[in-house]
């Protein structure tokens, strides 16, 4: 059955790159695709219809924050999180390891799951108590401690500790009812080497069997598994066969953008694309910047995440093809030209660079008009890739936004590497294919697409 | 018996002719005098905007209060889900943060409206932002100070209008000196005050005659805390050619003195009553009289009484930034809710259960308090548009009880809205 919930529309004729459709319980996704990411419950001040108007498909939620606040018992009351926040569209959750690795002080990690100190105890002694406990919901009020293990719960050995386990995970990600969830993977940070790689490769495979088994909403929610293994193109192999044992709607690329030399980078994504099948959707995950996501396109992936654009968009920088605009910058204090003149959202068709200028750092409203500009930027992004393969002109697409982006710099080697790898051969003289007369094209051809897949939809 | 004196009146013709180029504000309004209500005043504020927009305010009523230009949490298209439309609620810009912009405008080609986000806007400006809090010690002899980011600017009057000219706004509250005591103040300093700000609004309109750029201009009533002061400035003020009024100047900090005297219950404006009720005896009738503050609808009702006629929407504003949400729960009755109270935390009704906005319609009380546990700034945009939309229903209703003759009913009920209000 999952086999088909992935259609390939357009593959490039001469990359790995290819255009879908991905069929989700709430919402048919266009890949390539951007997700920007809502952790708590919303995205930082934009509302779901405005989401909506900038094209956004899918978002993505984070498993760690809600399930402490509001906890999964709260979301299963009101039905899941797209009831209660207002999103009708496709949402991916993460396993909330990530979170677990990046945000708290991680004591270990175990076969039975990762252990942490409580957000709690430290910092508000009246939270913490003796004991095994729960999971702590955010009501405030402690559950009796139950049988250690046979229920899947997390249980904890001291009053410091709390430990997700798959179990636990899928139990969350269940009440939260995203289209897609993650598994609970091992996470060691991208740089780390030896043996401890390996094993968190292997136990990353059994934690997925896990994971599969707790899972409890396996026909509304699909499960992806995460390849692993470090910057070893053995053991991403070796991961790639243990998770293809089992049939996935998609798969993740894990364990990178994490700090690793970009050479390494465009490698693993590049080899594990290779690995994974043709014909269900790689997620290359915390992939954000507009190069890498054209390159991880060229690459073969096709769904991305990133709290880059959003968070960056808060602190006042803008996207743009050329890179990034720093609006808290003198320069555009008379600036009266929008952000960018070419683009549709509400920001730049209203404000200028200087009224921004004078209320970035000022008001709410200023951090929610730039990440507006910046979803939007994302979108346009994708949606250009998609363009472009509809009318078999990604090359071309890829050639004009790189020197768009780098002028007369010259382009980073990682990647002419990268497109060089799957035929995509960036030259100083390559002639200039205006993006206009590709996105004009790609749009006569989506109309007429469009209109044909309207039954399908 | 209760119908004592009506009035209509277009201030644009008994305008001087060499007044050709001001843009126009007119105001016509009926009021209705009775043994039991001292007012009841219902009326249209038309403003005209740079572009010809123009922009019909029923009155009573109110503006959008904005800060840095912008209406708090909201982006333009947000006003999709407030019921009211911007041909009916101008903006009102405070000098003291569009002062940060004023330079930039200088290139700029559009209106201040349209460079803040709001094209079709009308855009009145006043002096201070009302939930900034006044910062004290600040005017000298000939200057006042408009405090921003920056730290304090001061302003003559040749730079006030110049500022004003650069801002381009379609009317403008005169500068004047509000920097007296609440209580206190000494009787020269309160001579100063009146002395500078009768100077100051002579100089601004002297100075208006002799540039390109006319606007409607509203005089703002002060005289502090004394009332002999006061009525003569009222009488004074009346005498110019202004075209509104504003209600100030009861010394620094009397928006937070309103606020617990609301609270305590004792009396809404505390000795401020009679100053008001003085003030607003001497101020010609046809004429709109406004006032700068975040007003309880228990409070509004009061000064409508009195006869203020346009209002601003700083109070569901104040109320969202604290996550507080203005609740209906009867046709005369509000309370207002603190939504990060932990009864809320699986409340999964809708907001307000007769209100029926965006926020109320799409999200639960549950939901709004976890985006505040979680420090969400979408928790402020949700309360906005609840608490906009109650805020100006509560507006037309106050008219349409007018217009049906039902506004007594307002009375009793509010004062029980009040006490109900006080108990959360
Ligand atoms: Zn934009
Ligand atoms: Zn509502």
């Amino acid at each position: 059955t999952s086999a088909d919930k992935f259609t390939i529309i357009e593959g490039c004729s001469v990359s790995k790159a290819r255009t879908g459709l991905l069929q989700l319980s709430h919402y048919v996704i266009e890949t390539p695709m951007f997700m920007p990411v809502g952790t708590k419950g919303c995205m930082k001040g934009v509302l779901p219809e405005q989401l909506e108007e900038l094209d956004v498909q899918i978002i993505l939620g984070n498993t760690y924050h809600l399930g402490l606040k509001p906890g999964p018992e709260l979301l299963r009351k009101a039905g899941g999180l797209h009831k209660f926040m207002n999103w009708k569209r496709g949402m991916l959750t993460d396993s909330g390891g990530f979170q677990m690795v990046s945000l708290l002080k991680l004591t270990e990690i175990t076969e039975e799951g990762v252990q942490f100190e409580s957000p709690y105890s430290s910092s508000n002694p009246s939270t913490a108590s003796k004991g095994r406990k729960k999971w702590k919901s955010s009501t405030g009020t402690e559950k009796a401690p139950g049988s250690p293990r046979a229920d899947g719960e997390a249980v904890v050995p001291s009053k410091d500790l709390m430990m997700l386990t798959p179990e636990k995970s899928m139990e969350i990600q269940n009440a939260i009812g995203a289209d897609i969830m993650m598994q609970l993977d091992d996470v060691v940070s991208s740089t780390t080497t030896g043996p401890r790689v390996e094993e968190a490769m292997d136990r990353s495979i059994r934690w997925l069997k896990r994971c599969g088994k707790a899972h409890s909403r396996a026909d509304e929610q699909f499960l992806f598994p995460i390849v692993q293994g470090g910057l070893n193109m053995t053991l991403r192999e070796r991961s790639v066969s243990g998770i293809l044992e089992d049939e996935y709607t998609g798969y993740a690329i894990g364990g990178l953008s994490g700090g690793e030399a970009k050479n390494d980078f465009w490698k693993v994504v590049d080899a594990s694309t290779t690995l994974l099948p043709k014909s269900k959707p790689r997620y290359v995950m915390g992939v954000g910047y507009a190069e890498d996501l054209v390159v991880c396109c060229a690459l073969g992936a096709d769904m991305f995440d990133c709290v880059f654009p959003t968070r960056t968009a808060r602190f006042g920088c803008a996207l743009v093809d050329a890179g990034q605009l720093n609006l808290r910058l003198k320069q555009y204090a008379s600036d009266h030209t929008p952000i960018d003149p070419t683009c549709k959202c509400l920001t730049c068709q209203r404000y200028t660079r200087s009224y921004l200028h004078h209320i970035v750092t000022d008001i709410p409203t200023a951090a929610r008009l730039m990440s507006i500009h910046n979803i939007a930027y994302q979108m346009n992004l994708m949606r250009r890739i998609r363009n472009s393969l509809r009318v078999n002109r990604f090359p071309e697409f890829v050639t004009q936004f790189m020197q768009n982006r780098y002028g007369d710099k010259e382009i980073p080697s990682w990647i002419t590497d990268a497109l060089t790898s799957v035929g995509i051969v960036l030259t100083r003289d390559t002639q200039a294919v205006s993006s206009d007369s590709i996105d004009s094209q790609s749009d006569r051809k989506k109309r007429s697409a469009d209109g044909e897949e309207t039954g399908e939809q | 018996m209760r119908y004592l004196f009506a009035l209509r009146s277009r201030m644009t013709e008994v305008r001087q002719k060499t007044d050709f180029l001001r843009k126009e504000m007119e105001f016509s309004v009926n009021e209705v005098s009775s043994s039991e209500f001292p007012v009841i005043r219902r009326g249209v504020l038309k403003l005209r905007g740079q572009s010809g927009q123009e922009c019909q305010v029923e009155t009573p009523g109110c503006f959008f209060h904005t800060h840095f230009g912008s209406i708090p949490h909201l982006t333009p298209d947000d006003l999709q889900y407030v019921k009211d439309s911007l041909s009916c609620i101008p903006l009102n810009m405070t000098l003291s943060t569009a002062s940060v912009f004023a330079d930039a405008l200088a290139g700029y080609e559009k209106s201040v409206g349209a460079f803040v986000g709001y094209p079709s806007s009308v855009v009145y400006m006043s002096l201070h932002d009302p939930l900034v809090p006044l910062k004290p010690a600040m005017n000298e002899k000939a200057t006042i100070g408009i405090w921003n980011r920056t730290g304090k600017k001061k302003l003559t009057p040749e730079q006030f209008m110049d500022m004003q000219d650069k801002l381009k706004p379609d009317s403008v509250q005169i500068m004047c000196d509000m920097d007296t005591e609440m209580e206190g103040s000494s009787n020269q300093r309160l001579t100063k005050s009146y002395d500078s700000s009768l100077r100051w609004l002579d100089r601004c309109l002297e100075l208006m005659k002799d540039r390109s750029s006319h606007y409607p201009v509203l005089a703002t009533v002060g005289g502090g805390s004394d009332p002999w002061r006061r009525k003569n400035f009222c009488l004074e003020a009346a005498n110019r050619k202004v075209d509104g009024f504003v209600i100030d100047g009861f010394g620094s900090g009397w928006i937070a003195k309103w606020k617990e005297w609301e609270v305590t219950g004792s009396s809404l404006f505390g000795p401020h009553e009679a100053l008001i009720r003085e003030s607003i005896r001497s101020l010609p009738k046809d004429k709109p009289r406004f006032i700068h503050a975040p007003l309880s609808p228990t409070a509004v009702v009061q000064l409508v009484r009195m006869g203020v006629d346009v209002f601003d929407t700083s109070y569901p504003a104040a109320l969202a930034d604290r996550g507080q949400a203005l609740i209906r729960t009867g046709d005369f009755c509000f309370e207002v809710w603190t939504m990060s109270e932990k009864g809320y935390f699986d409340d999964l009704t809708s907001l307000s259960t007769r209100c029926g906005c965006y926020t109320c319609e799409k999200y639960t009380r549950a939901y709004i308090h976890h985006l505040i546990a979680c420090e969400e700034i979408n928790a402020g945009v949700l309360l906005m548009i609840h608490n906009l939309n109650e805020y100006l229903k509560f507006f037309r209703d106050i008219r349409k009880s007018m217009d049906e003759g039902k506004f007594h009913l307002w009375m009793p009920q509010a004062e029980a809205g009040r006490q109900q209000a006080d108990r959360d």
